[in-house]
Parts: C-alpha cells; sequence; structure tokens
C-alpha cells in the first residue's frame, strides 16, 4: 500500500462517506487511490465550493466533512472554505496535496506554504513528512476537528509521502472521552444567581447546535419558563414559533429580543461568544445584568464579557444539571411576550411587487418539517432570519461568522447529500449566486434535487442600504443591473428555471419550486429598495434601533 | 501591563508560529522570546514577555493553552511571584 492508498483507507477507516473536492497534479496519487475505494467523491467546480459543501455535509449531519485539493491554488481556493468553518466553530477535515518534499521551500512549481496559509483559520493543522505518521494523524485529526469546540484540521500531503510504500494500518477509533463538566461549585453558584434573578433571559448561541444539545436546552427552557433569545446559529434552538421566543437579538433582532435583554438581570449564555453582532456596543450590552457563561470552550469565557459564574463543559450535560429556577418568571415573561406582539413584522406592504419577508415566510409554511434553508449572504439572509419559521438549528445553514457570500448553494449541495431524503431549499441573492454559479455545475452533475430560490433585486442590497444609510447615499459599486438573465444560466447548467415579476404569483411559485422533481430555480424580482428592517447601526447600543421610516 | 508566559511545548511543526501569531493576532505585542529545545528532554521551552492596553491576559492564557502543541503555560503573577498552573487541556 502506498501513502494515499493509507490515507483514502484511513478516511474509510473514521467511517468517512463522502468526500468534496478537486484533482490536480501533487493530489493524484490520492485521486488514483479513490478508485478502489468505497468513498463517494463529490467533483465541485471550484475548490471554495468543495470546502463550503464539506461545510454544509457537517453543519447538516453533525459529522465532519472532508474537502481535498491539489497544492498551490487548489490550496488557495480551499482557504475561504477552511475560514468559514473555523468561525462558525464546524468540524472539517481538509487535506492538500503538496509538492514533494525535497522540493519543499524551492519555490517550485505551484507549491505554496498553505500550512503556513491557513494557521490563523485551522484548530490544528498537520503537515506529513513520513508515511508513517498517517495513521496517527488522520485518527489525531478526525478527534481535534470534532471534539470540544469543533474545527477545522488541514493535512499537507508531500507527493513523495503520498507515494512512498508502507505496511502500516489505519489506527481504529477509540471509545470518545467522557464529556467535561463543570465542577458541583460552579453548578450551586449558578443555581444562586438564578434563584435570585427576576428577570431572567436565556441567550442561546450556535453551541447547542455544535453540541448536540437541542434536546436537553428545550428541556431545560421549558422546565424553567425563561424567555429565550437567539443568536443567528441558534435560531431554531427552541422553534421559532415557540410561545417562549422572544427572536433573534442584535443588529437585525427584534425590538423585544433586544430589550428583554437590555433589561434582563441575569443573563444565562448557552454557548454563544457575545459577537458584536449580536451585543452591539458592548459596554451598552445587558447593562444590569449578571451572565452565567456555558461553554464548551474556556477561552471565550470572559474574553468580551467577564462572566460572574463560568460553567465549562459539554452543555447537555451541563444543562441537565443547572435546577430551574424557583422563581415565578411568569410576569416578566409576558412582559416580553407583550413586546414581542407590539413588534411583531407585518406582511402588507403596498404595491403589487413580490415583498421578499412573505414570499419567505409563506414558502417555511408551505414546506414540510423537513425543510433544511442553506442561505446566503446579505439581506435575504437577514429575511429569513427574521420571517421563515426555523424548527432546528441544523435545518437552517447560515454563514454567521465569516458571512461568506457564495456559501449558499455549495452548503444546500453538502446538506443534500447528506440528507438524501429531505427538502434542501437555497436562499440566495443576485449577487452571492454569482460567487460560486460554477456550482449549478455540480447540482445538476449529481442531480440533487435542490430547490434555489433567488432573490433577485439588482443589487449588493445589504452594502446598498448601509450607504443609504451610513454615508449619505453616496451608492458606490453595489448596482448589478447588468447581471446575466439567470433563467437561462441555469436552464444552460442544466437545471429548470422559471421567473416570477408580481405578488400574485407567488403561491403558484413556491408549489412548483417545492413540487418540481430535481433541481429548480425560482428567479424572483425584489424590490431593489428594500431594506431590512429595524437595524441597530454599527457601534451603537441595541437599545437604539432603527425601524422604518 | 507586561506579563510573563513560560510555554512547554511538543516541538511539532510550525509550532513557534503558531504559538507567536496567536500572541500578535489575540492584540497582544511581544517584546521578548526565548525558545530553547536543546535540553536532554527535547521539549521546546518558550518565554513569551507581552504587554496589551486593554486584552486579558488570563484570555490569552487559556487562548494558548488550545494549542495542541502546547503542554502547559504558566502565566508569572506579576504581583506575586507565583505561577498558575494549568490544571487540564482544555477542551
Ligand atoms: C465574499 C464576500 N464579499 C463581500 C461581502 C460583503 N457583502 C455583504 S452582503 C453583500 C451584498 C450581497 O448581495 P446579494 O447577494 O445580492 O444579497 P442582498 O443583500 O441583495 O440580499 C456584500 C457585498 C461578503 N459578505 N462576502
Amino acid at each position: 500500500m502506498n501513502g494515499a492508498q493509507l490515507i483514502v483507507a484511513a478516511l474509510e477507516e473514521e467511517g468517512v462517506e463522502v468526500v468534496f473536492g478537486y484533482p490536480g497534479g501533487a493530489i493524484m496519487p490520492v485521486y488514483d487511490a479513490l478508485h478502489d475505494s468505497g468513498l463517494r467523491h463529490i467533483l465541485s467546480r471550484h475548490e471554495q465550493g468543495s470546502a463550503l459543501a464539506a461545510d454544509g455535509y457537517a453543519r447538516a449531519t453533525g459529522r465532519t466533512g472532508v474537502c481535498m485539493a491539489t497544492s498551490g491554488p487548489g490550496g488557495t481556493n480551499l482557504v475561504t472554505g477552511i475560514a468559514n468553518a473555523y468561525a462558525d466553530s464546524v468540524p472539517m477535515v481538509a487535506i492538500t496535496g503538496q509538492v514533494a518534499t525535497p522540493l519543499m521551500g524551492t519555490d517550485s512549481f505551484q507549491e505554496v506554504d498553505i500550512f503556513g496559509i491557513t494557521m490563523p483559520v485551522v484548530k490544528h493543522s498537520f503537515l506529513l513528512r513520513d508515511v508513517a505518521d498517517i495513521p496517527r494523524v488522520i485518527r489525531e485529526a478526525f478527534r481535534i476537528a470534532s471534539e470540544g469546540r469543533p474545527g477545522p484540521v488541514l493535512i499537507d500531503l508531500p507527493k513523495d509521502v503520498a507515494v512512498a510504500e508502507t505496511d502500516a494500518h489505519p489506527l481504529l477509533a477509540g471509545p470518545q472521552p467522557a464529556p467535561k463538566l463543570p465542577d458541583a461549585a460552579a453548578i450551586s453558584r449558578a443555581a444562586e444567581l438564578l434563584r435570585n434573578a427576576e428577570r431572567p433571559v436565556l441567550y442561546a448561541g450556535g453551541g447547542i447546535a455544535i453540541a448536540g444539545a437541542v434536546d436537553a436546552f428545550r428541556r431545560y427552557a421549558e422546565t424553567s419558563g425563561i424567555p429565550v433569545v437567539a443568536t443567528l446559529k441558534a435560531l431554531g434552538a427552541l422553534p421559532t414559533r415557540h410561545e417562549q421566543f422572544i427572536g433573534m437579538l442584535g443588529m437585525h433582532g427584534t425590538r423585544a429580543a433586544n430589550n428583554a435583554v437590555q433589561n434582563a438581570d441575569l443573563l444565562v449564555c448557552v454557548g454563544a461568544r457575545f459577537d458584536d453582532r449580536a451585543t452591539g456596543r458592548l459596554d451598552g450590552f445587558a447593562p444590569l445584568a449578571k451572565v452565567i457563561h456555558m461553554d464548551a470552550d474556556p477561552a471565550e469565557v470572559s474574553k468580551l464579557r467577564v462572566a460572574d459564574v463560568a460553567l465549562l463543559g459539554d452543555l447537555s450535560g451541563t444543562l441537565e444539571r443547572l435546577p430551574a429556577a424557583e422563581i415565578d418568571v411568569d410576569p416578566w415573561m409576558a412582559q416580553c411576550e407583550r413586546e414581542r406582539e407590539e413588534c411583531r413584522p407585518r406582511y402588507d406592504a403596498p404595491g403589487e411587487g413580490v415583498y421578499a419577508p412573505a414570499m419567505l415566510r409563506e414558502l417555511t409554511e408551505a414546506a414540510g418539517d423537513d425543510l433544511v434553508l442553506a442561505c446566503d449572504v446579505g439581506q435575504h439572509q437577514m429575511w429569513v432570519a427574521q420571517h421563515c419559521h426555523i424548527d432546528r438549528p441544523d435545518r437552517h445553514l447560515t454563514s454567521g461568522g465569516l458571512g461568506t457570500m457564495g456559501f449558499g448553494m455549495p452548503a444546500a449541495i453538502g446538506a443534500q447529500l447528506g440528507n438524501p431524503d429531505k427538502q434542501v431549499v437555497c436562499i440566495t441573492g443576485d449577487g452571492s449566486i454569482m460567487m460560486n454559479v460554477q456550482e449549478l455545475a455540480t447540482i445538476n452533475r449529481y442531480r440533487l434535487p435542490i430547490k434555489i430560490l433567488l432573490l433577485d433585486n439588482s443589487c449588493l442590497g445589504m452594502v446598498r442600504q448601509w450607504q443609504d444609510l451610513f454615508f449619505d447615499g453616496r451608492r458606490s459599486e453595489v448596482e448589478l443591473d447588468d447581471n446575466p438573465d439567470f433563467v437561462r444560466v441555469a436552464e444552460s447548467f442544466g437545471i429548470p428555471a422559471f421567473c416570477v415579476e408580481r405578488r400574485d404569483e407567488v403561491p403558484a411559485a413556491i408549489d412548483r419550486l417545492l413540487n418540481t422533481e430535481g433541481p429548480v430555480l425560482a428567479h424572483v424580482r425584489i424590490d431593489p429598495q428594500a431594506n431590512v428592517w429595524p437595524l441597530v447601526p454599527p457601534g451603537k447600543s441595541n437599545s437604539t434601533m432603527m425601524e422604518e421610516a | 501591563m507586561k506579563h510573563t508566559l513560560k510555554l512547554s511545548v511538543q516541538p511539532a511543526e510550525g509550532a513557534i508560529l503558531r504559538i507567536i501569531g496567536l500572541v500578535e493576532r489575540r492584540g497582544f505585542n511581544l517584546v521578548r522570546i526565548d525558545a530553547d529545545r536543546s535540553g536532554a528532554d527535547e521539549q521546546l521551552y518558550m518565554e513569551l514577555d507581552v504587554v496589551s492596553p486593554s486584552r486579558s491576559i488570563d484570555v490569552l492564557k487559556r487562548q494558548l493553552e488550545k494549542l495542541y502543541d502546547v503542554i502547559n503555560v504558566l502565566l508569572l503573577n506579576t504581583n506575586s511571584d507565583q505561577f498558575e498552573i494549568k490544571e487540564s487541556k482544555a477542551c
């Protein structure tokens, strides 16, 4: 067996079924080894598509996503996808081919120090200099990628190591280490804070889904009766239609959710990290609250907001050990609910044109429970977060930390391959879709039944909105009136498509989108002037929300 | 305020770069670096003097502890000359 064959065998040993990648010179031995393996390789049309698809696969399945690329430009094309996984703590193993070790450091053809380039955006990385290290490195890479707070791990594989003969064998995966739990003293300090609280709020973060703690979180929320607000990535930790769910907090959150946090006397942070998009101006965030911070990652505690009590370790186990507050939260809950009802969005916008928030809401009302939404980045991403019904966080794939335009389609591809029976809908914009438009070829190649909803406002809407609001309306390089004809683009890739221009066409369009067999794209024209409301201006406190004029 | 960190490190590919890169990226200035791998145990020992006007040294310590090549981080307590001993590998 050679090194490449050993790598492939070790991937199989790790239970990998699907790998996303793109071949080239330095990684050819691995592609050759794929012939004789049970791995399913998905050929994307750009390595960024491979990495983002591996990310989407991981988010939708909870399993580690795997991508691979050749040396030089192959590796650099992976970088955005690796950084995306890092920013959202997604388990991923990325394998890059490298020039042969004697050539490394000589500026040889397609040599790039991908190990160095990716250092700030990986959880860990390996440069495989010895074929005998392959079993240990693959085992370690999968362990590191998925344990504690997950993240991407890079393995750089020089070509001479890939072709070297070896009699090593893959290592068997050992038993999972027992999850770490906070000590009893910390739990009782937290319980004490809960006992003395009058206006507690559960601040749900992306860590809940990552830790597989959705059920434990729901049980805790329901038995304690504490109002829940969520970050973008935690939407669905409690179903967004649940009576205790007050809303998303932060820049494009609801006034009710932001007010709940501003008025809270105790903030119970569950797997969140006080990101600036959620907190607004940090020194004005939850000014009256003591903080209990639960996280798997010790480095998050008191990074941005000092925690009164830190509960470090596995979220499910922590939530199971935390006693529900023995306090009467009903009056406080009632106040939060009242505010939520007062700021419910309206869907009766004037005009005949398609109103995107209403269409998105109707889409999730029409779709079944098995819907997975994969979003791109921009206004449409925020409208999905604000208006779609989301029942579980792993059914809402969104690039939260990095905000990567071009995430939507590859993420949908990964999600669909990981969940062949679910209905996967990609919500994208006319700017974002062009960032990875080549992945239409991947959808067609594997006939993935992905439904693409393209909300076309003929501009980079989110940037246009900021220019209008914060740069005196001086629009700079945001108009996209020269977009291609998206219906013909999709059709030329072999994907049926249709256009939606008026509001009265929306119900039929949703029906057609959801019920067409195989892939389909709906090109929906929306108002180029529409904005996302409400909004906390950058650098301002969450108590200063701007509403539609 | 200046702090001294003492690290013992598994001498793996890129370990020194990873440590230095993290310190600077997290908003600390390095004012002194000492690295030694000449001992019989072949382990890498590093001493870093770092300053930051605003960032918490405890958070930096925990961020360094998360690195897989880092075995141990001691923070030289500038007031009492006491060492804080890391209990277990961060998760
Ligand atoms: C790769 C990348 N480049 C630039 C940006 C900055 N950016 C954020 S939103 C946005 C506009 C997105 O336009 P579109 O996809 O049409 O969505 P819309 O806001 O119009 O709904 C831009 C350029 C980004 N997030 N990602």
